[in-house]
């Protein structure tokens, strides 16, 4: 009898223990399941989630030939792509296609601007930079300046190009990434969108990253 | 006799394979449609041209050249995407298999074409030549025009 009581007042305070750490892995656990259905959403083709790509302050000049830097990247949704003007095939393309992407998109919210960064700046001067854009759409913006100015940006975001030498006359070619570069109102690189570009991809997977990034704050 | 007659006859073959006359007079000659150039912003110095070239000869034929007085210098080049990086690569020439076509198309195979002599708008005509290995010199009309981008299946919809 003394050695069944004294059984219990050791068993309750060990039962009211094991409870309380049982209710305590219950919430954890639910909790990491919440997380994880949450991080399930980052399945969004060209999210970059949980990290996105933290961009410092870069010094470039656009079309009109006003500085351009990460202070004009805040409050708008940004589509970046880089090309340059002798490039006559896949630049104008991607282009042409943003810019119906653009129209369509632009009716819903006014928060958007798509950015031409020339990786050509020697051959693409800031007129020539004016009219091409222009020509595209005149709220495009485009981005140049010197070699220097540029891999201030270009080198953050790790965009891969390189003057194809093999001719080394005026009419040389530049190799370079082709992906359209996604950042959000803060000036994040959230995403990308990958070739090949229709008007339609453009317009589902900003749309789907937009609204996760938007649920997420 | 059989001999002679199998003699006449791989003299008759050999030239209907190797005389480039067999192949331009007669009624396959490669044909070209569809061509087109692309409208770009006025001070653009390059444009793109795109065209189907078909074969219809049993013998594969090599685009080697294409000139135009429109131009300063013409050049076949290949958008190549590869690991989301695209690069244009020049090709010296283009073979062209028997009985097929090839598409020069945008993103694919397409004419580099170098400074306009003059600024190109949507509407205008431009004349291209295209020379062939065997010597035959095709010459066509290829209309300007600004880029139609819908998505295809979009349209139909």
């Amino acid at each position: 009898m003394l050695n069944k009581l004294n059984k219990n007042t050791f068993l309750i305070p060990a039962i009211i223990i094991l409870a309380t750490l049982a209710i305590s892995a219950g919430f954890y656990i639910s909790l990491k399941q919440a997380q994880q259905s949450k991080q399930a959403n980052s399945n969004i083709e060209g999210l970059f989630w949980p990290n996105p790509k933290i961009i410092n302050e870069f010094s470039v000049l656009d079309q009109d030939g006003n500085n351009f830097g990460l202070n004009q990247m805040k409050e708008k949704w940004s589509f970046m792509f880089f090309g340059y003007s002798h490039c006559p095939d896949v630049c104008p393309i991607t282009m042409s296609v943003m810019a119906n992407a653009y129209k369509e998109l632009i009716g819903e919210s006014n928060n958007l601007q798509v950015i031409f960064a020339s990786v050509d700046p020697n051959r693409d001067t800031i007129e020539k930079l004016f009219q091409y854009v222009r020509y595209f759409n005149p709220d495009f913006i485009g981005l140049g300046g010197d070699n220097q100015m540029m891999s201030s940006l270009t080198s953050q975001i790790g965009v891969a190009y390189y003057i194809n030498s093999e001719n080394k006359n005026k009419d040389y070619l530049v190799d370079h990434s082709a992906s359209i570069f996604l950042f959000d109102p803060v000036g994040r690189m959230v995403g990308k969108i990958s070739p090949p570009h229709t008007q339609n991809k453009i317009i589902q997977q900003f749309t789907n990253i937009k609204n996760f990034i938007n649920e997420q704050s | 006799m059989n001999k002679v007659n199998l003699f006449l006859f791989a003299i008759f073959f050999s030239q209907m394979l190797f005389s480039s006359s067999a192949f331009t007079d007669g009624n396959v000659k490669v044909s070209i449609s569809d061509a087109w150039v692309s409208e770009a912003p006025t001070n653009v110095s390059v444009l793109a041209g795109y065209a189907n070239i078909h074969n219809p000869s049993n013998k594969l034929i090599t685009l080697i050249a294409i000139s135009s007085q429109n131009f300063s210098k013409i050049e076949i080049h290949r958008s190549v995407l590869n690991r989301e990086i695209i690069s244009m690569e020049k090709q010296e020439s283009l073979e062209i298999s028997a009985e097929n076509t090839i598409k020069l198309s945008p993103g694919d195979f397409h004419l580099m074409l170098f400074e306009p002599n003059k600024p190109l708008r949507s509407g205008d005509t431009v004349t291209l030549n295209f020379l062939f290995s065997d010597g035959h010199i095709e010459t066509i009309e290829a209309k300007v025009k600004r880029r139609d981008t819908e998505d295809h299946s979009h349209q139909n919809h």
